[in-house]
């Protein structure tokens, strides 16, 4: 996977709010050549993201039946003028049901593609980061808004450690001869104890350690903390969100 | 004494933070598929036990960090509607049933836990908050297919039907589960 495009090197902000800028514009748009520009401006965010084509395709694939399902939905069932061949016996297909269907199974699609753009060049610790910025005006409600991000960055931070951790334990109880593969639902949850109950000991005895590190080091809830990345606004930000604002305006034309 | 208090607190939220963690490394395995399709998965396991532990406003803030989280990771967004309803509204609401876990004293007069009290307990805040996740998850599909269903199709019908596909069999595997973690952190604390 590459990592260093220019998409990957925006502000995970300017990011955020070109997604919910584009989402929003796509619940508007119902020409089809409008949806023929919002495809390509995907498909120029793809390119300048060096993602190749396929990996954002086989993303979309789990949803195949969501889109035939939007689709035939639309098709046969939406009254209106009858296309040539139909209506045979009970099945119709109308003028109004395909075009329907079309824009709706579009807008689906773009949709997905959209958002997985979004976690797809930017980690979750960036995320977090542009997080914290956009809950900071709630803390003047009290609000512990740093103590959240912090927890939240420990979740991100410790999901890698705490999968690699389950995957041995399930490796060791396989190798005690556990069969997880055989039994009913309520035989196969009772199997899962040998493996949650160590994984979930190990998990707080480290959060204890953890605990106890952060405070010797001087961590005190509810203070302000600097980070080691600080969020920057850079010209490449401007250029993105620019050009984001100047297309916009055309799929309203 | 100050810093005990601290340590305290820091811990409480390595802790519901840690759960989280656990929570999404959880619903990335899939111990088991249904025959019918769907999968049973165990996030839900960690957000109980702090609801338990910690009680309510500790299981919800769980619940919120499970979901983002599980948004950070990549989660499947088609409506944005949809995007606060599916990740941080339904988790969140998985830890509502620790407002209610404290009104019952699990442990007996000699600091051994009661078994049946555990139990009790466990399907109690089991039930709550899978019930409410998936009332969510209903409303959520209800607005989806609002939007993208034609006109005239039966949309509430359907939305309750998926839904209760996943979350029967995820309510019952959470609910058998959730007593021997319980009783194994009293073991725990003893040591």
């Amino acid at each position: 996977m590459p990592q260093d495009s220019f998409i990957h090197g925006l502000d995970p902000r300017v990011k955020f709010i070109a997604l919910i800028l584009f989402m929003v514009t796509l619940f508007f748009i119902e020409a089809p050549l409008k949806f023929l520009l919002m495809g390509l401006v995907i498909l120029l965010i793809i390119q300048s993201s060096k993602i190749p084509l396929g990996f954002v395709i086989k993303g979309i694939i789990p949803f195949v039946w969501l889109f035939l399902f939007a689709a035939f939905a639309h098709f046969f069932f939406t009254p209106g003028t009858s296309i040539k061949p139909f209506p045979i016996w009970f099945i119709n297909v109308t003028f109004e049901g395909v075009t329907n269907g079309t824009i709706i199974t579009l807008r689906i699609l773009l949709i997905i593609v959209l958002s997985s753009m979004l976690t797809l060049t930017t980690t979750p610790l960036e995320l977090t980061t542009a997080l914290k910025r956009v809950l900071s005006p709630l803390k003047r409600f009290k609000i512990p808004v740093n103590d959240f991000t912090m927890m939240m960055m420990l979740t991100i931070r410790f999901v890698p450690i705490l999968l690699l951790e389950a995957q041995r334990i399930i490796n060791a109880q396989r190798s005690r001869g556990i069969n997880f593969e055989t039994g009913g639902l309520i035989k196969r949850a009772k199997k899962l104890v040998p493996i949650l109950i160590p994984l979930f000991n190990l998990s707080f005895i480290r959060a204890e350690e953890l605990a106890i590190a952060m405070v010797c080091r001087g961590y005190a809830t509810g203070k302000e903390r600097s980070s080691f990345r600080e969020l920057r606004f850079s010209t490449s930000d401007l250029f993105a969100i620019t050009s984001v604002i100047l297309v916009i305006p055309f799929f309203f034309l | 004494m100050e810093k005990n208090v601290e340590i305290k607190r820091v811990l409480t939220m390595v802790e519901i933070a840690l759960a989280a963690a656990l929570a999404v490394a959880l619903s990335n395995l899939k111990f088991f598929h249904l025959p019918y399709g769907g999968s049973v998965s165990l996030e839900m396991l960690p957000i109980f036990y702090i609801a338990i532990l910690y009680g309510g406003t500790a299981g919800c803030v769980a619940g919120l960090l499970l979901g983002v989280g599980q948004l950070f990771f990549g989660a499947y967004v088609v409506h944005p509607i949809q995007l606060v309803l599916d990740y941080p509204m339904a988790f969140t609401v998985l830890g509502i049933g620790g407002f209610f876990a404290t009104l019952i004293s699990m442990k007996k007069n000699d600091d051994t836990f009661d078994y049946l009290r555990v139990v009790l307990v466990s399907v109690l805040v089991v039930f709550v908050g899978s019930v409410l996740r998936y009332a969510v998850h209903v409303l959520s599909g209800v607005v989806f297919f609002a939007e993208y269903a034609p006109e005239g199709s039966n949309i509430l019908l359907y939305s309750l039907v998926y839904n209760a596909g996943y979350m029967v069999p995820n309510l019952i595997v959470a609910a058998v589960l959730l007593v021997p973690l319980v009783i194994a952190r009293g073991a725990l604390i003893k040591r």
